[in-house]
């Protein structure tokens, strides 16, 4: 990490004061070709699932966290400090305790907050018997502030006093590549210990906006760039430069975190919502300083939306049930909203990118500032991501991108729906609207033109192992049909729907196409284990498989997944999946988001194909052949050629006869770098393994009313293998619609007045949310060992089953396709995100 | 709620442990009577159906009148429970999910199950009652209907396609329902023949899919056939109202 001394390059306000103004051209619509859609939306189903959970859900008797209940159960409630940074002096609960119906309270130093970090941060927590004791018990509550000034805005960490003693800046992450990258690697070094008046001057140094053929000069101008005239550029280039606002990402979760916990003797209970319980058993143990053992996480299912359980509100419910002997439920929202407070942009990006006049791009640079708030650890994995893919999936020669993440006393930040890839596509498919703007170009043609290739380089320096899929999906979603337009007659279909209604006259259609890209394992990944068993057994209905993994369905049909994975290896109908209640029983490393499926799929795979070879041993035998070269297809048992077969449920008459028993573990591990092994998914070194999506989004604009209605989202993924479509489906839905929230209403809880309330939120409801197409996945076969495919995308053993983080990237590349579509509808190149065009008026 | 209705489930007001001014009432939920006791007077009905009754299906998800999660059928009207007080309620006909769970999911829970059941489900029982208070007095919603109605629903995993689907198709096995049904009670009354053209008539209305009047409702009969209670079936609803439901929910934004 490096700690520049001097303030950077990047302060997007000074130096961009016109960024705004810098409108691009509206992008050249491709709609006229298309005629008006005549097809029906495709009935989507819960397919893939089974049919007992989503009638569960579908009667209310699904058993989220909410809805467990135990007798004596107390309410906790939680205030959050009014403050950003201040110290506490002293508390006092006595009222508060001696309120009947009051069981526990524990305020500042009591409860190990001594000083305040960040706006909303929990200072005081009760449990009572009524959640309406528990709150009126805080507000009697007394605690006594200092309070101290605060470090709220980002850009002034560089240069304000530590607040930390690890320093303001939590990390730093430069990449270059191109002809001079080494020079410019140790100019860079040289650069952070400059004035900032030179930094700044370095960082225009050959940036000038050229003079391309039908650019408007003074929309490229950099205004305010002070080093703007150094070296001159060949004159028929162009270039453009906008700094990018993204507001703190808010999830708004379809149901409140809700967290359960129950005491029995010394250890706890705790429901909640995990996808890692392990990771999470640990974090909580110690920050309630008890041994794990005395700590049980119970993964609750998951509400829309949601990613994970507020660390403070598991604390909570667990300290109360702990002090109090009593089973105690703590309710997000609930228990204490966050205060009003600060609105500063949690990412900002300063974006430059160079064409030429025939709109080959010459040279990208990206500088951006990510405020980690009060805890930026967590924000290190978001700034390295966005390095990487800086560029877009684009052929370019040079590309510099350096990033910080700072810390201040901002609340920390949330996890960012779609994750670094969302904020680079966002950011790359704006410029390179902007850059086919200048040029006079559609954008469609300039994305086209630098495609990225096989073996083209990422930020970083890897080369990209397989970009085949590139040209099938930009192809795919340019081929799907468009809504008519104009949209109506009904009014309820116009910007505005019902209430602010647009008017036909001043309606216009934007479209946006939009690529994104995740990285599938990032060079610096720590070792990633998942384990898994299978056992295969017969009971008086026949054979029977018993599934044992770490993999938590969250609702989504995971564990669905693993059975069908289950029933295609071994043939058997009848599937068991059980996470053990024993933590620790199947060995399992934390796993990055995106992974788990691929991961615990894989060692399901592993494990029930180890169980197969024991089972088919006899058969083997009898056909003289090695039982792991045979399969199992339909109802028979075949050998790999298919020359030899013998029907399954003789085989496994015979196999399984006095109920016998065939047990097999199965591991699969991922690592960014080192040997390769069997069983072990590591790169080639050097080389990286990118899953790609186009989508393109449609939205309707009411220019002068500044109106906005997203109209549709046309999705084209390589899903690799879809081995339950439905799933599928249902992921990259989920992606789209967390995309339109974040692009077109989402506010961060403490930017508004009645922060925290989700009257404030502004989503998008069900009449301005766009209809999703999900065109027929580009399924690469690669579950098959040694395809062709496989090896096309750069894979080559072991075998990737259900490797891509579907939901992110349909998050990142919708979220880049709708802005896009709202720069184009509303003719001007908006760069603040969540974009909000009626607090600007007018456009035109 | 009448004069009559409030004097007969008339609230009882007593003072709690606490000092805390407390209630007893009685709500009628699914038909059949339900006795609160030394409830807080300011609880919300959304707290006493999930936390005092055990009506789980009615979900929380704000509190505050926004994501429609918790929506019942209050005299056959949508409303969001968290917004009323529940000593309000009282001499109500109220109407939870659960009500049509059982013996088998009715067809808007079942269509919801096939369209919605990949979603993480947490706001389909809210939806589902929409959807019945829609269905009852519109057969044949337009999609842009359906939008409207859903739109105090915030659902976070799914397109609203997919509960367009969900309510065509409910729509759908509703209306055949129904018509198997008439053509039982005429057959039993007429002459064969004349059953045959009616039932083909009404199969036909039924396709067509005219706005119900309110008491014939395809949904409400089920009610009092399993809880043997209740006099008068909901549905008061009526399509022109549908705009001032929305202001009072107060969800619409
Ligand atoms: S809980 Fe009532 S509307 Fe959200
Ligand atoms: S299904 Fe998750 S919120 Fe609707």
């Amino acid at each position: 990490m490096s700690t520049p001394t001097s303030l950077p390059g990047f302060l997007i306000s000074e130096q961009l004061p016109d960024a705004e103004r810098g409108a691009a051209q509206p992008v050249e619509s491709e709609l006229a070709e298309y005629g008006p859609n005549l097809t029906e939306p495709s009935p989507a189903t819960g397919d893939g699932i089974g049919r007992v959970v989503p009638a569960a859900k579908a009667t209310g008797r699904y058993p989220y966290a909410a809805d467990l209940g135990a007798p004596g159960m107390l309410w906790a409630a939680m205030i959050r400090s009014p403050h950003a940074r201040a110290v506490i002096e002293g508390c006092d609960t006595s009222a508060a305790e001696a309120m009947p119906g009051v069981h526990a309270v524990l305020a500042g130093p009591g409860l190990g907050v001594d000083q305040v970090d960040y706006l909303g941060q929990c200072v005081a927590i009760a449990a009572a018997e009524h959640p309406a004791i528990a709150r009126a018990a805080l507000s009697a509550v007394v605690i006594d502030y200092r309070p101290q000034e605060p470090l709220t805005d980002p850009r002034q960490a560089f240069n304000a006093e530590p607040i930390h003693e690890d320093g303001n800046i939590a990390a730093h992450r430069f990449f270059t590549t191109g002809r001079d990258a080494v020079d410019r690697v140790a100019a860079a070094a040289e650069l952070r210990k400059n004035a900032p008046s030179a930094r700044r001057a370095e960082a225009f140094q050959g940036l000038k906006p050229g003079r391309g053929p039908g650019a408007q000069p003074d929309s490229r101008e950099p205004e305010g760039g002070d080093g703007a005239q150094a070296e001159p550029e060949p004159s028929r280039s162009v270039s453009v430069i906008h700094g990018y606002e993204f507001a703190r990402p808010a999830n708004w979760p379809a149901g409140p975190g809700t967290v359960f916990a129950v005491p029995h003797g010394d250890a706890i209970e705790i429901h909640t919502l995990t996808v890692d319980p392990g990771r999470d058993r640990r974090a909580l143990a110690a920050a309630l300083g008890r041994p794990e053992g005395e700590i049980r996480l119970v993964p609750a299912p998951f509400t829309g939306g949601a990613i994970a359980d507020d660390a403070d509100l598991r604390v909570a419910a667990a300290l109360l049930a702990a002090r109090t002997g009593r089973p105690v439920k703590a309710v997000d929202g609930s228990v204490g909203h966050w205060p009003a407070g600060t609105a500063e942009p949690a990412a900002r990006v300063h974006a430059i990118h160079v064409a030429d006049a025939d709109g080959t791009l010459r040279e990208v640079r990206v500088e951006l500032v990510i405020d980690g708030g009060a805890e930026p650890a967590a924000a290190e994995a978001l700034l390295d991501e966005y390095c990487r893919l800086a560029a877009g999936p684009y052929r370019v020669p040079k590309v510099e991108v350096q990033g910080w993440v700072v810390r201040t006393h901002n609340p920390p930040l949330a996890p960012w729906p779609g994750g670094g890839a969302a904020l680079a596509a966002v950011v790359a498919e704006a410029q390179m609207d902007a850059v086919a703007a200048a040029l006079g170009v559609s954008g469609l043609e300039a994305r086209v033109k630098n495609l990225m290739r096989t073996g083209d380089r990422l930020p970083d320096g890897r080369k990209v192992a397989a970009a085949d899929a590139l040209p099938e999906l930009v192809a795919a979603v340019l081929d799907a049909s468009v809504p008519p337009f104009p949209p109506g007659p009904d009014v309820r279909e116009f910007p505005g729907t019902i209430g602010r209604t647009g008017e036909m006259t001043r309606l216009r259609r934007g479209v946006g196409v939009a690529l994104a890209m995740v990285d599938l394992v990032p060079p610096g990944l720590p070792e990633e284990l998942a384990t898994a068993q299978v056992a295969l057994t017969s009971d008086v209905h026949g054979p029977i498989a018993h599934v044992s993994t770490a993999m938590v369905d969250t609702g989504a049909g995971q564990h669905a997944m693993l059975r069908r994975i289950v029933r295609e290896v071994l043939g058997v109908q009848r599937v068991l999946v059980r996470r053990p209640t024993a933590p620790g029983a199947l060995p399992a490393t934390p796993l990055a988001s995106g992974r788990a499926a691929w991961l615990h799929g894989m060692a399901v795979q592993r494990a029930a194909q180890a169980v197969r070879a024991q089972a088919l041993e006899a058969v083997g035998a009898q056909l003289a052949i090695s039982p792991e070269l045979l399969e199992v297809r339909g109802d028979r048992v075949v050998s790999y050629d298919g020359m030899l077969s013998r029907p399954l449920d003789e085989v496994y008459r015979a196999a399984l006869r006095g109920a016998a028993v065939y047990l097999a573990d199965g591991e699969f591990r991922v690592r960014g770098s080192g040997p390769a092994q069997p069983g072990v998914f590591v790169p080639e070194p050097g080389q990286a393994h990118v899953a790609f999506a186009a989508h393109r989004a449609v939205v309707d604009a009411d220019t002068e009313l500044g109106l906005l209605r997203p109209v549709r989202v046309t999705a084209a993924h390589d899903v690799g293998r879809a081995l339950v479509p439905g799933r599928i489906e249902a992921a990259i839905a989920a992606g789209v619609m967390s995309a339109a929230s974040a692009v077109f209403a989402d506010e961060a809880p403490g930017a508004r007045a009645y922060a925290g309330a989700l009257a404030c939120a502004q989503l998008p409801t069900a009449l301005d949310l766009p209809e999703v197409d999900v065109l027929p996945p580009v399924q690469s076969s690669i579950g098959d060992l040694e395809t062709t495919a496989l090896r096309r995308r750069g894979f080559s053993a072991p075998l990737p089953l259900g490797y891509q983080p579907v939901g992110r990237i349909a998050h990142a590349a919708a979220a880049a396709a709708l802005a896009c579509a709202a720069r184009d509808a509303l003719s001007a190149h908006r760069t603040a995100i969540p974009i909000r065009p009626w607090e600007t008026g007018p456009v035109l | 709620m009448s004069e009559a209705d409030a004097g007969e489930a008339g609230a009882h007001a007593g003072a709690g442990s606490g000092g805390w001014p407390t209630v007893d009432f009685e709500l009628t939920v699914n038909g059949a009577p339900q006795r609160v006791t030394g409830a807080w007077v300011g609880e919300n009905l959304l707290f006493v159906l999930r936390e005092r009754l055990g009506f789980t299906a009615v979900k929380d998800g704000c509190g505050e009148g926004e994501c429609g999660a918790c929506t019942v059928l209050m005299e056959g009207r949508p409303t969001t429970a968290c917004l009323v007080p529940a000593v309000a309620a009282t001499g109500l006909a109220i109407e939870t999910p659960e009500v049509h769970a059982v013996p088998q999911p009715d067809p808007v829970a079942a269509a919801l199950a096939v369209h919605a059941g990949a979603g993480c489900g947490f706001c389909l029982p809210g939806i589902g009652m929409e959807m019945r208070a829609l269905l009852a007095h519109n057969g044949k919603p337009s999609a842009a209907a359906i939008r409207e109605t859903l739109s105090g629903h915030r659902c976070r995993c799914l397109p609203p396609e997919r509960f367009i689907a969900a309510t065509r198709d409910a729509a759908k096995t509703l209306a055949h329902k129904q018509a198997q049904a008439r053509a039982q009670a005429d057959a039993s009354a007429q002459d064969a023949q004349d059953a045959q053209a009616e039932r083909e008539l009404q199969a036909e209305r039924e396709l067509q899919a005219e706005p119900q009047p309110p008491h014939e409702s395809p949904i409400y009969p089920r009610v009092p056939a399993q809880a043997g209670e209740r006099t008068q079936p909901g549905g008061r609803a009526r399509a022109g109202e549908n705009d001032s439901e929305h202001e009072q929910a107060g969800a619409r934004s």
